[in-house]
């Protein structure tokens, strides 16, 4: 993974992400996501490379899906 | 003397049915730490006096997030400030619905379309009037809005499209507002919150503690608060957002929300008391505690921008506290 989803740096090992955030920055390119915020979902799209995460069906406290390490805190495993 | 105090605010509220003074909640809001469960515990009392065990559920969705001209410090979605949220335009209709379908399905009662806008022009009205429309055809939900500064003609083609409740937050005492925004006045929201009782739709006015107000400023919001009669009073506690002005702040300790959710409960003994944006991560541990402290309402699922503990738990925890979910609107 290229970029952390709570800030979009390069060199951010994710810990800057908060609890219960969802993701702000594409993991591949580091460009903000168009996220929608419903009660029950969560959905973060890159224009560029697409959604972010499993889709996020039903993302309640899960707010990153695997793509982007699957847990709010914990934002850029890889 | 923190016996004493609560006696006298017991007395009040329970048996004579009068509100307390300003000199009363400052000394309330002024009791040890230690006393707090206390105070806590006759907020419970006064609530269910005063309001039944009914507990009302909203779930609330951003129809336009971002890109907002005012600068209102703590918010994510100003377009004055460098922040990770994208401004994104209105909501598919499809998305709306769906959005009030999984409301419904949790159990909830209201459903808030909210705005980040100073107010709504010509195009932004037709578009919330299409989704209220189409919220009331679809669902069985209360429809609210919460779009910012109105006029009066706005304010009451909303009450005829069936807006029942109207979000327009004070957020913070007068003397302080200076301090949070300053692309609007406290005078501007006082008006539109008034312009929505005047048009027949109940007034939700809801505040943000821990912006680095004072003690007193806080005790000077409640009085505002009753100044401006509301049906519901939303309690927010900062979130800190990333690039914010108010991005650095400090979380409000636990107990000491605890604390502020009595106060406003006892000051304010008949509105619908909903704990809302910030409360998993001010109050941890303590949700239920919020809950015995005067609270009868609650947000489900996810706010605006950030997101919320599951509604399942929000469920449970009200099943356990044997507090029945239901609507406490007084127009419908």
């Amino acid at each position: 993974m290229a970029h952390c989803t709570g800030c979009g740096r390069a060199d951010c090992d994710g810990s800057c992400r908060r609890t219960l955030d969802p993701p702000r920055y594409c993991p591949v390119c580091g460009r903000r996501l168009n996220v929608l915020v419903t009660p029950r979902r969560v959905e973060a799209r890159c224009r560029e490379h697409g959604p972010v995460g499993d889709a996020m069906g039903d993302a309640m406290g899960d707010a990153v899906g695997d793509a982007v390490g699957d847990a709010v805190g914990d934002a850029v495993a890889d | 003397m923190s016996r004493a105090l609560l006696d006298t605010a017991a007395t009040a509220l329970l048996d004579d049915r009068r509100p307390l003074t300003a000199d009363e909640l400052s000394s309330l809001a002024a009791l040890d730490e230690s006393a707090v469960p206390s105070l806590a515990a006759l907020a419970h009392e006064v609530r269910l006096a005063w309001c039944g065990p009914t507990v009302e559920l909203e779930g609330i969705v951003s129809a336009k997030t971002g890109g907002c001209p005012e600068d209102c410090h703590f918010c994510s979605q100003s377009a004055r400030f460098a922040t990770p949220v994208k401004a994104t335009p209105f909501l598919d209709m499809d998305e709306i619905a769906a959005a009030a379908r999984e409301t419904e399905e949790v159990g909830a009662s209201e459903f808030c379309l909210v705005l980040a806008v100073r107010g709504p022009d010509l195009r932004l009205m037709d578009q919330i009037l299409r989704a209220v429309a189409l919220v009331r055809a679809t669902t069985s939900l209360n429809v609210a809005v919460s779009a910012g500064i109105l006029s009066a003609d706005q304010a009451r083609a909303l009450a005829a499209a069936g807006v029942h409740r109207y979000n327009h937050n004070l957020e913070t005492a007068r003397s302080f507002f200076g301090s949070v925004v300053t692309t609007h006045t406290w005078d501007e929201r006082f008006a539109t919150c008034r312009l929505v009782r005047a048009e027949g739709m109940e007034l939700c006015c809801g505040v943000l503690l821990g912006m680095g107000e004072t003690p007193a400023q806080r005790v000077e919001l409640l009085g505002q608060l009753r100044d401006v009669d509301p049906v519901e009073v939303p309690v927010n506690f900062l979130n800190p957002r990333p690039g914010t002005p108010f991005g650095s702040r400090d979380l409000v300790e636990p107990l000491e929300a605890i604390r502020w959710i009595a106060l406003l409960r006892l000051a304010l003994p008949g509105v619908i008391l909903r704990l809302a944006g910030g409360r998993e991560v001010t109050l941890r541990e303590l949700q239920a505690l919020g809950m015995t402290a005067g609270i009868n309402a609650l947000i489900v699922g996810n706010y605006l921008t950030t997101l919320g503990r599951s509604p399942e738990e929000d469920v449970r925890m009200l099943a356990d506290l044997r507090m029945p979910v239901g609507a406490l609107s007084k127009v419908l």
